[in-house]
């Protein structure tokens, strides 16, 4: 079955899903109050704080290459060493190279979204590579088989009773429906993980051109012990992640928190400059840092879409959009979901078997509302839609459906002639058709809105 | 081409990109505004912040109180093996209180791999910066002797003074003292570490310390 396909029958199933419906309000609705709250806590003026964000991400896009040098000069200075990927596989191939020169066994990894980009615990595991996820929300889905449902919250979709049951097949626990019992239960079980493994591997929600520095934001302290115990740390980083100065950090990071999650800042910004310094005690050895573009480039190379890379993946337009609410974000069947990712996945993955999620959008604009960067996200999904239909992307009888469509609607007189066989065709089809069907086909009014325009005739 | 210049010169063969400059943060109000921030206002905010984020808070005024209420820490764990970085800071505090530095060990002496941890019940560090108003403390390699001892052990206790008090964290980030110095690795610490990715319900201590207690020293 082709995405599209696909994409319709989850959709519908989804939509259709009471009691997924309610496990994501009642995510998003304590979310919402927080979000609100905070933001009046900590800003006095939230849009200036936007766009000033803005701003500072406009500068990072004028001169990216630029400060791409400057971050990895610095920081190679300090010991650490940095990698370019122009895609998944390249990256792959750098982090294999790595794990067979230190012949490491077991790696452990915090939660990072490009290295779901990679696919990489795929790849690890058909290397036979032991690989922890640490974040208890990543935790979750890995023991799960699936995916992350939010890019934010990966295990948003489930409730504590799927935890408990799936914490007692897999870790061997006593039942519990305690949060802070399985929370334990989930330390316990990845403490020796974190302290015996070879190599630790995370994301990067910063990179900071004029410090050479990576910046990773969490709460659990998961991220932290991956680059304090292992003696190697990876890090994958996307190009656009970079910010010109750490200053910036006392803008981005509220700005990133209170968007992601309601808090005024995480529970740890770690600032990382390089592997373990002559002086210090412990941390790891060796430190790379890889910096992928897979694609990236291509959207920086179009003047439309460029500012989408302002994004810094806090997940505000997932939980603001309705159709994410409805079809959940498993149904996008991406590394990123909801309306960011149906703008950038049809980029980095191909306009021909994306570009129908730009098409799951009312335009309603509550993304570009909330997003913190100022993304003008719903008008970005309409380009999209209108680049898919320039380089002809869209399925063969969508396409035929268009042409047909403006070559009737523009002329009053193939409408008129339409008419009235729509009229008698109608009622004739209406037995073929399901319930559902029948619902949405409009009746039709006596006289079309031109007559009655003509002899200036009330609708009354 | 090898990766690397292949991504850059994709990069910089755009020619419709304009050279914005610099956008600064100071030119606009963002932040809620906080005038006042004497020395006992500042102290005021931090402890706000701090204890609502389920930190311990200890204001004292001498390093012998400052020596008891570690003391009382101490006592509050279950094990009897307790790691300290030894920060001039601490070594008058345990010069004052000589029966304290019998209880722990100091980082500095040991070569421990990150296994021997698991015994240790407590990490006593340094702090560079504090920050009032998000009720954080910012450390970094050098003050807290490496990356493990503030993460692995489940109760952190810092020792900071008033003087280490700044209102945001723009005034820790933008110090000059900051960048400098050999360090590899620095934090901004907010509260102890915390989940709630199982039905969005806050629980403390998901895999960092489950306690994060704070002795603030004002002579
Ligand atoms: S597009 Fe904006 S709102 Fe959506 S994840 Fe990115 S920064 Fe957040």
């Amino acid at each position: 079955m082709n995405t599209y396909a696909k994409f319709m029958r989850e959709a519908k199933s989804m939509a259709g899903n009471e009691i997924h419906r309610a496990k994501i309000k009642k995510a998003i609705t304590s979310y919402e109050i927080q979000v609100d709250g905070m933001k009046k806590q900590q800003f006095q003026d939230w849009n200036a704080a936007r766009e000033v964000a803005a701003g500072i991400k406009n500068e990072v896009l004028a001169n990216l290459p630029e400060m791409l040098q400057e971050f990895e000069e610095k920081l190679t200075s300090r010991g650490a060493t940095v990698l370019w990927a122009e895609n998944a596989e390249q990256a792959r191939h750098y982090i294999e190279e790595i794990i067979s020169r230190h012949n490491a066994r077991k790696v452990v990894k915090s939660k990072s979204m490009t290295t779901e980009e990679i696919e990489l615990n795929e790849y690890l595991e058909s290397r036979g590579i032991e690989n922890w996820e640490s974040d208890l929300g990543e935790l979750i889905v890995q023991l799960a088989d699936e995916k992350p449902y939010h890019i934010v919250t990966p295990a948003m979709h489930k409730s504590k009773q799927e935890i408990a049951r799936l914490f007692v097949e897999k870790l061997g626990i006593e039942y519990t429906e305690n949060a802070e019992e399985l929370t334990m239960a989930a330390r316990a079980h990845l403490r020796r993980a974190f302290v015996t493994a070879d190599i630790g591997i995370t994301g990067a929600n910063f990179i900071i051109a004029e410090e050479g520095a990576i910046v990773m934001t969490e709460n659990e302290g998961n991220g932290r012990l991956g680059m304090a115990c292992p003696k190697v740390h990876i890090a994958i980083a996307g190009i656009e992640k970079m910010l010109p100065r750490l200053a910036d950090l006392s803008l981005f990071l509220p700005l990133l928190t209170t968007s992601g999650t309601g808090q005024q800042l995480t529970g740890y910004n770690s600032i990382v400059r390089g592997p373990k310094s002559a002086a210090e005690p412990d941390g790891p050895e060796e430190m790379i840092v890889i910096l992928l573009d897979n694609g990236r480039s291509n959207i920086y190379a179009q003047d439309h879409f460029r500012e989408v890379l302002r994004c810094i993946r806090c997940g505000a337009c997932l939980n603001a959009c309705p159709v994410f609410r409805s079809v959940g974000g498993h149904t996008y069947a991406t590394t990123y979901q909801g309306p960011v990712g149906s703008i950038i996945t049809p980029q980095l993955r191909g306009m021909a078997a994306w570009q129908h999620l730009a098409h799951a959008c009312s335009l309603c604009g509550a993304c570009t509302e909330v997003c913190p960067v100022g993304i003008d996200l719903h008008p970005l999904l309409l380009e999209t839609r209108w680049q898919a239909d320039k380089e002809h992307a869209a399925s063969k009888k969508w396409q035929f459906a268009i042409k047909m469509w403006s070559k009737i609607i523009p002329s009053r007189k193939v409408i008129d002639t339409f008419r009235p066989l729509m009229k008698i065709f109608l009622p004739l089809a209406k037995p073929f058709l399901s319930a559902n069907q029948k619902k949405r086909i409009p009746t039709m009014a006596k006289k079309s809105f031109a007559q009655m325009w003509e002899n200036n005739e009330s609708t009354r | 081409m090898n990766p690397r210049d292949s991504i850059l010169k994709k990069l910089s063969s755009i020619n419709s990109l304009q050279k914005t400059p610099a956008a600064r943060t100071q030119d606009r109000q963002i932040y809620q505004d906080y005038p006042e921030e004497t020395k006992d206002e500042l102290i005021a905010r931090f402890k706000k912040q701090f204890l609502a984020l389920a930190g311990e808070f200890f204001p004292v005024s001498s390093y012998e109180k400052a020596g008891a209420h570690i003391f009382e820490l101490l006592k509050s764990v279950d094990s009897t093996k307790h790691l300290v970085e030894l920060n001039p800071l601490c070594q008058k505090i345990f010069s004052a209180c000589p029966e304290l530095e019998a209880k722990f060990e100091n980082i500095e002496n040991k070569t421990l791999a990150a296994t021997d941890f698991a015994d240790y019940a407590t990490g006593l560090t340094g702090a560079d910066f504090l920050v009032a108003r998000t009720g954080s403390i910012v450390l970094r390699t050098n003050s807290a002797g490496g990356r493990r001892l503030s993460v692995l052990p489940p109760l952190h206790i810092v020792v900071a003074t008033v003087a280490q008090l700044v209102p945001s964290l723009d005034a820790a980030l933008q110090n000059r003292g900051f960048r400098e110095g050999d360090w590899s690795y620095g934090t901004i610490i907010t509260g102890p570490s915390r989940t709630s990715d199982i039905e969005k319900i806050l629980v403390l201590g998901a895999h960092g310390p489950k306690r994060l207690a704070l002795i603030l020293l004002d002579e």
